[in-house]
């Protein structure tokens, strides 16, 4: 019993994920403190305020716009015989 | 190209930094201020989520095209917890059609021709259409509706990077903390990319429940698993026979009208019953893994169960209850040319009483009781203490 609790466990901790690619951590701090906002400010310094050049530099960011979204492969097991 | 899309009329610069250095010097609105820890829990919630970028309140005005709007709460209908309890819910708005110097408000700067198109499905109107299919097979029987939210489940889509990172940012000022000004970095998802979540949120949920297993201390295998799949006819569902029976014992109180919190016990009751006997609810992973199921999802899936059984009995019933007492009811003139119509009575309906024969016989009554009919009714003794015909009609059709 004890055997396939584990075993149970550690395989849910294993799950893989369904995401497309390994995300990356964003630069910015998201936290709503004023130690937070001073670190974002000085990124945004570095980068002349340029914003837009921040949120493409990294394929990989969550930060990055399409990040949220995943490849449609994901859904044939379940709407392949759908008809919409 | 990913992200949202919001075009806009061109402003001037000089327009634009006046009309944010005002509504930074503005502020946000009395009812921001007078619920302002509710607004910064709410603000601290969308930061952690990456939907906010904080910054500090004077770098607003380097940042290139940046709006800023006034910040107010209204409440909005009521929300539920996991008891059924009723919760009121606030939710905070950026109003982006406060004018300032410049008069040009960010909503009327928006071009509509260029927007995308919305367009509604049909889901409301099969909604309706099951609805009412619903109430005429089971007339007494509440019909419950599930709602996903996936705009609060599910993430928001990103501002297209080049343009729309910087239309609405709104500051925390007065609202009893820190004082920030906080970039807007997503937005509501937009309708294609909305269905596109909603796809893969149903297609998460399905993947959990497809396969899901029930073992009472011993290795799952397939004789033993619940399988709930929507290719599988009712019959086949459960394999496991002592948690078929388990549900079966329980599923009665589906069957009667009952309360979110009456049916969520018992659930609960059914889980840990299995639970006791030293059993899992297992799914099937990805990677084609036994893993444990989250206590949360277990009870929607043993409530799902519950309900489902507790339906193919309900039906059964009622199929068996039409097929014994439907009886063709005379159809009134003024409705004849409609559909012919039939009610179910009830299945046992009450006798009359016929107390009026005996007691005339009995001679000690023969002075309480007139023999000859009242004038004012021609109708006989039995018509006038009939009772009235029962008051629970099922309409069938």
């Amino acid at each position: 019993m004890a055997a396939t609790k584990s075993a149970i466990l550690g395989s849910h901790k294993g799950r893989p994920m369904l995401a497309s690619s390994p995300a990356v951590q964003p630069v910015f701090k998201f936290k709503l403190t004023e130690l937070a906002a001073r670190t974002n400010l000085e990124i945004l310094e570095s980068y002349n305020y340029d914003l837009q050049a921040i949120l493409l530099e990294d394929a990989h960011s969550l930060l990055r716009p399409g990040s949220e979204l995943c490849p449609t492969a994901i859904l044939d097991p379940v709407l392949q015989s759908q008809p919409l | 190209m990913h992200g949202a899309h919001l075009p806009l009329d061109p402003i001037k610069e000089e327009l634009r930094l006046q009309d944010l250095l005002e509504a930074i010097e503005f502020g946000n609105h009395k009812s921001a201020t007078k619920d302002g820890p509710k607004l910064l829990l709410i603000f601290g919630r969308e930061v952690k989520k990456g939907w906010q970028l904080t910054i500090p309140i004077f770098a607003l005005k380097h940042l290139l095209g940046a709006v800023v709007g006034p910040v107010g709460i209204v409440s909005q209908q009521d929300s539920i917890d996991a008891f059924g309890h009723r919760l009121p819910k606030d939710r905070p708005i950026h109003n982006q059609l406060f004018s300032f110097g410049s008069g040009q408000l960010l909503n009327n700067r928006v071009i509509e021709d260029e927007l995308t198109p919305c367009q509604y499905g049909f889901a409301l109107l099969r909604f309706i259409h099951k609805i009412a299919a619903l109430r005429a097979i089971y007339p007494a029987v509440r019909i419950l509706l599930s709602k996903f939210d996936f705009k609060s489940a599910y993430l928001r889509v990103h501002f297209r990077a080049e343009e729309s990172a910087l239309r609405s940012c709104i500051t925390t000022k007065d609202l009893g903390g820190i004082d920030l000004g906080l970039v807007s970095l997503r937005t509501m998802l937009s309708l294609p990319t909305r269905l596109k979540n909603a796809a893969k949120i149903l297609a998460k949920k399905q993947i959990m429940y497809i396969q899901k297993a029930c073992a009472a201390g011993y290795e799952p295998s397939k004789k033993d698993v619940v399988v709930r799949d929507a290719n599988v006819k009712a019959a086949n569902l459960f394999r496991s026979s002592a948690f078929r029976r388990l549900v079966w014992e329980n599923s009665t109180f589906y069957m009667v009208p009952s309360t979110y919190v009456e049916r969520r016990m018992v659930a609960l009751c059914v889980m840990q019953a299995v639970q006791r006997q030293g059993g899992f609810f297992l799914e099937l992973s990805v990677s084609q893994q036994w893993c444990l199921v989250s206590p949360g999802a277990v009870e929607h899936f043993v409530a799902g169960v519950l309900e489902q059984e507790a339906r193919a009995l309900g039906a059964a019933r009622a199929v068996r209850a039409t097929q014994s007492v439907r009886v063709p009811v005379k159809v009134a003139p003024t409705h004849a040319q409609g559909p012919p119509i039939s009610i179910l009575l009830q299945r046992y309906p009450v006798a009359p009483s016929r107390p009026v024969a005996r007691s005339m016989k009995n001679k000690t009554f023969q002075k309480e009781i007139p023999l000859a009919p009242s004038p004012a009714s021609s109708k006989s003794l039995w018509q006038r203490q009939r009772p009235p015909p029962p008051s629970r009609l099922h309409t069938a059709s």
